[in-house]
């Protein structure tokens, strides 16, 4: 074999491989809708808490039925970063604009909990996560869990 | 025959509003006053159930009423109330230097009036406002607020510490304490529509003037634009039911929003080449700073501080002006004990009104056309140093990491200085009284008044502005 041949060769591998990867993450986020996405994310970011599972199930379902994400200015280009984000994090250390991913990834993850008792327990983990409804500030005013009604100034 | 009136007012949020509340307490029994306003009413309850899912509305968006080929977006509501149905409840004074740009810093321009000239009416508007606000300010002010000032978070507590007045409580229509028929603010954080009606809107606040026996008001009633001869506007064009209707008024008063007021007087035939130029707002850039071991918990409202450390200085000349909010919105940051070892912040920058930035009008007479470039130098390089600024002014706090987006907001919800006031025609449109150069008889109302902007939220000026417009009309 010379050297030309192992060159070109090479080349051809990498192609291939890199072609492979770009179809494996395409196919997967085609697999992968928002809402899926957005389960795998709860379980894997939660797996510290003690939730009932189907708990991510009811608030993905919740949140599609009552328009959530939209309300939230959560629209098409924010779920499909989103869902790309998701897989491509999985095989890269870093990517443009990781640090949007991780900040959509919170407010996803905190949407779930203020869905939760978590933070009306003080974020005790040894408790039990309940789910208690979709958060709605209009059907539970007063409810942000870091305001002064929760942690009131010190005399 | 055409109506008869002795005033007419254009536009139901605040500036047409608090013109209308002094003018009804200054003019005679037997006035005569037609209001027209473009939109619908939409009560409090009924946007309330809308929230809740119990009902459908189809409330019109400012997008709905003009076009535009830039990717900027303008928002206010066009209903009745205006903007009050959707704004925060933000309300800081202007600084007394923000009405000497040129003399000061030889950027922008001068207001024809001073901070000196509208104190009275700032105090006016705060107290129908029942604004909360703490003792001390970074801008002059005699006596105290009528509210409480809401509660900093811990985060904030620190950042007075270090920088005392110029990192106050946010001054705020955020009822603090539940007042007349508003609640008191708990921290919801959706303001756009408050849950308990803490903050003040025109509904909860000024709806009875247009209760008053003296006014009648059309809704639906889309002003297209005003006959005119020599120096006085004689009738009013609107549009209601899809008829052109007319109404003959012996003052005008426009008080619609930026875009609408520049847009009328375009389509009266308006010639001051001031007329519709120099549409800009503020530019909002949010940053993220976590922390190592500092909770940022206890806040109370949405925005629980601002920060004025950026704002007035020498740096004017070069670069534009930034006002600081502290958000208390119920973030979270996503790692295990770590929830809240983390503020947002934004930081918020004046911009200078550019020529070419304009409102022009279109083939459709009831849509303006907006056109916008881009913001100007000026607030681009007070943004390009916001790096630099956190690490100065935020550095003795336990940071662990920054963020901050590489982008502006794509609104900050204000729409200004379209209508500039200003010494004569050759710089703007209307005087300081807010009287049109040219046509005497037109009053022009709200924040297209401004011939600067400065970082601060419009609202409680422009009301104020409203306040002494009326008050200088009638004298």
């Amino acid at each position: 074999m010379t050297d030309k041949t192992r060159k070109i060769s090479r080349r051809r591998f990498l192609w291939i491989a890199f072609l492979a990867i770009l179809a494996a993450i395409a196919g997967t986020v085609a697999i992968l809708d928002f809402n899926t996405v957005v389960i795998k994310m709860l379980k894997k970011d939660l797996t510290h808490l003690k939730i009932d599972e189907s708990s991510f199930e009811t608030f993905v379902k919740e949140a599609d039925q009552k328009g959530h994400w939209q309300s939230k200015f959560f629209d098409w280009k924010k779920k499909q970063i989103v869902r790309f984000s998701f897989m491509v994090d999985s095989i890269l250390p870093t990517f443009p604009y990781r640090y949007k991913y991780v900040q959509y990834r919170s407010d996803i993850v905190g949407d779930f909990l203020l869905s939760t008792d978590f933070f009306i327990n003080k974020m005790d983990t040894g408790k039990t996560v309940t789910y208690i409804g979709l958060y709605n500030p209009y059907l539970r005013p007063c409810s942000n869990p870091f305001s002064n009604l929760y942690y009131p100034q010190q005399a | 025959m055409t109506d008869q009136y002795d005033l007419i007012i254009v536009g139901t949020g605040f500036a047409s509003s608090f013109f209308l509340k002094s003018y009804l307490e200054k003019a005679g029994s037997n006035k005569k006053i037609l209001v027209l306003e473009r939109g619908k009413f939409h009560p409090y309850t009924e946007r309330l159930a809308l929230k809740r899912g119990e009902k459908e509305l189809q409330i019109k968006k400012a997008g709905q009423t003009y076009s535009t080929d830039a990717g900027k977006i303008w928002v206010f509501d066009p209903n009745f109330g205006g903007s009050s149905n959707c704004w925060t409840g933000c309300t800081p004074r202007f600084l007394p230097n923000d009405f000497k740009l040129n003399t000061l810093y030889g950027v922008g321009q001068d207001w024809p009036l001073s901070y000196e000239d509208i104190e009275p009416y700032y105090i006016e508007v705060e107290k129908i406002m029942s604004i909360s606000g703490p003792e001390k300010t970074p801008f002059p002010r005699r006596g105290p607020y009528p509210l409480p000032a809401h509660q900093l978070s811990t985060v904030d507590s620190l950042l007075q510490s270090r920088y005392g007045d110029l990192y106050i409580s946010q001054p705020t229509a955020r009822a603090s304490k539940a007042v007349g028929n508003r609640g008191a603010c708990c921290s919801s954080s959706v303001c756009d529509l408050c849950p308990v009606n803490a903050k003040f809107t025109i509904e909860n606040g000024l709806g009875h003037i247009y209760e008053d026996p003296r006014v009648t008001i059309k809704y639906e009633a889309q002003v297209i634009g005003l006959d005119t001869k020599e120096n006085l506007a004689k009738s009013v064009h609107y549009i209601q039911d899809n008829f052109e209707k007319k109404a003959d008024g012996e003052t005008i008063v426009l008080g619609a929003n930026a875009v609408f007021n520049a847009h009328i007087l375009l389509n009266s035939g308006d010639a001051n080449p001031n007329t519709g130029a120099g549409i800009c707002e503020q530019l909002g850039v949010f940053a993220r700073l976590y922390y190592n071991d500092l909770d940022n918990v206890g806040g109370s409202s949405i925005i629980s501080a601002n920060g004025y450390m950026m704002y007035d200085g020498e740096h004017r000349k070069n670069h534009a002006a930034c006002i600081i909010e502290s958000f208390n919105t119920p973030f979270i940051r996503n790692e295990a004990g770590k929830w809240r070892k983390l503020s947002i912040f934004k930081f918020i920058y004046e911009d200078l009104p550019q020529k070419e930035n304009k409102i022009a009008l279109s083939e459709d007479e009831r849509k303006p056309k907006v056109i916008y470039n881009s913001h100007s130098e000026y607030a681009q390089r007070g943004i390009a140093r916001l790096p630099e600024d956190i690490n100065k002014y935020f550095g003795f706090l336990p940071i662990e990491k920054v963020e901050i987006d590489d982008y502006s907001q794509k609104t900050e919800f204000h729409v200004c200085s379209t209508t500039k006031m200003g010494l004569n025609s050759e710089d703007s449109v209307i005087d300081k009284n807010m009287v049109h150069h040219k046509y005497r008889n037109v009053v022009v109302l709200g924040s297209s008044s401004y011939p600067s902007i400065t970082p601060s939220n419009p609202t409680l000026t422009l009301s104020a502005l409203s306040l002494r417009a009326a008050e200088k009309y009638l004298l």
